[in-house]
């Protein structure tokens, strides 16, 4: 029947995508607070609060990613469609994750930058006198 | 056996916990940015963000709720495991995008603010 295989197409994909999501975005985020505290001048509660909301973040983004593309269809009733149906949707997966992670890494990066250069100017322009 | 009642219990009970954990967040981790707002009244920005949060649990378990309208009639198991993929993803997508809008706005905010 070619239903159970899909569905069983589905119970391999989700769990793996998952799994995948929370390793990646562990790692990145263990790893990110360094960068927070650089870019918020070692305030430290400012740097884990703003830390935590990008996880947040960035799983709602990749779960619902995952959720999206997850419709397997194949016109071959076998095994062989099966596993290369879920090999393509996976490494897309894997593929768009590591795209994020970099996207992620390059926004700490000009974060810090932008930190590390000179202040703002003052909110109130300078005064002219004796004119 | 309706399949149709089963992928709306199932849905309706993800999406309030993922609403209800992504909520506790912003308003834990939210209370630093909002206290930057109004200085001196740690309280009345406590007061502020509470109802920030209600207001927040209103408007998104209301719109999951009012897209149930708009299912299909769901006839196998395999067709109910898609239509819930889909469903969650668009809402958890919606989630991600507001919240991201979010971050950003309070972090140039912050910036002004600790200079």
């Amino acid at each position: 029947m070619e239903t159970t295989k899909i569905l069983i197409g589905y119970a391999i994909y989700l769990p793996i995508a998952l799994f995948l999501t929370l390793y990646v975005s562990r790692t990145l985020f263990k790893n990110s607070k360094i960068y927070m505290l650089d870019i918020f001048k070692g305030r430290e509660e400012i740097a884990n609060a703003t830390n935590k909301l990008f996880e947040t973040g960035f799983y709602l983004l990749n779960i619902g990613f995952a959720l999206l593309i997850m419709k397997i269809s194949i016109y071959s009733n076998s095994y062989q469609s099966l596993v290369e149906a879920l090999g393509s949707k996976i490494g897309g997966f894997a593929i768009y994750l590591g795209l994020m992670l970099f996207i992620n890494l390059f926004l700490f990066f000009r974060g810090k930058r932008k930190a590390n250069e000179a202040p703002k100017p003052t909110a109130f322009p300078p005064t002219f006198v004796g004119q | 056996m309706n399949y149709n009642l089963i992928g709306y219990s199932v849905f309706i009970t993800v999406i309030v916990f993922i609403i209800v954990i992504v909520g506790k967040t912003c308003y834990k981790n939210g209370n630093v940015f909002v206290a930057a707002l109004i200085p001196d009244h740690l309280d009345l920005c406590q007061q502020i963000n509470k109802t920030l949060l209600v207001c927040y649990y209103l408007v998104n378990i209301g719109y999951c709720t009012m897209t149930l309208v708009s299912w299909d009639t769901v006839i196998s198991p395999l067709q109910l495991v898609e239509i819930l993929a889909v469903k969650l993803a668009v809402i958890i997508c919606i989630l991600s995008v507001l919240h991201y809008l979010n971050i950003f706005i309070l972090t140039n905010a912050i910036h002004k603010l600790i200079k």
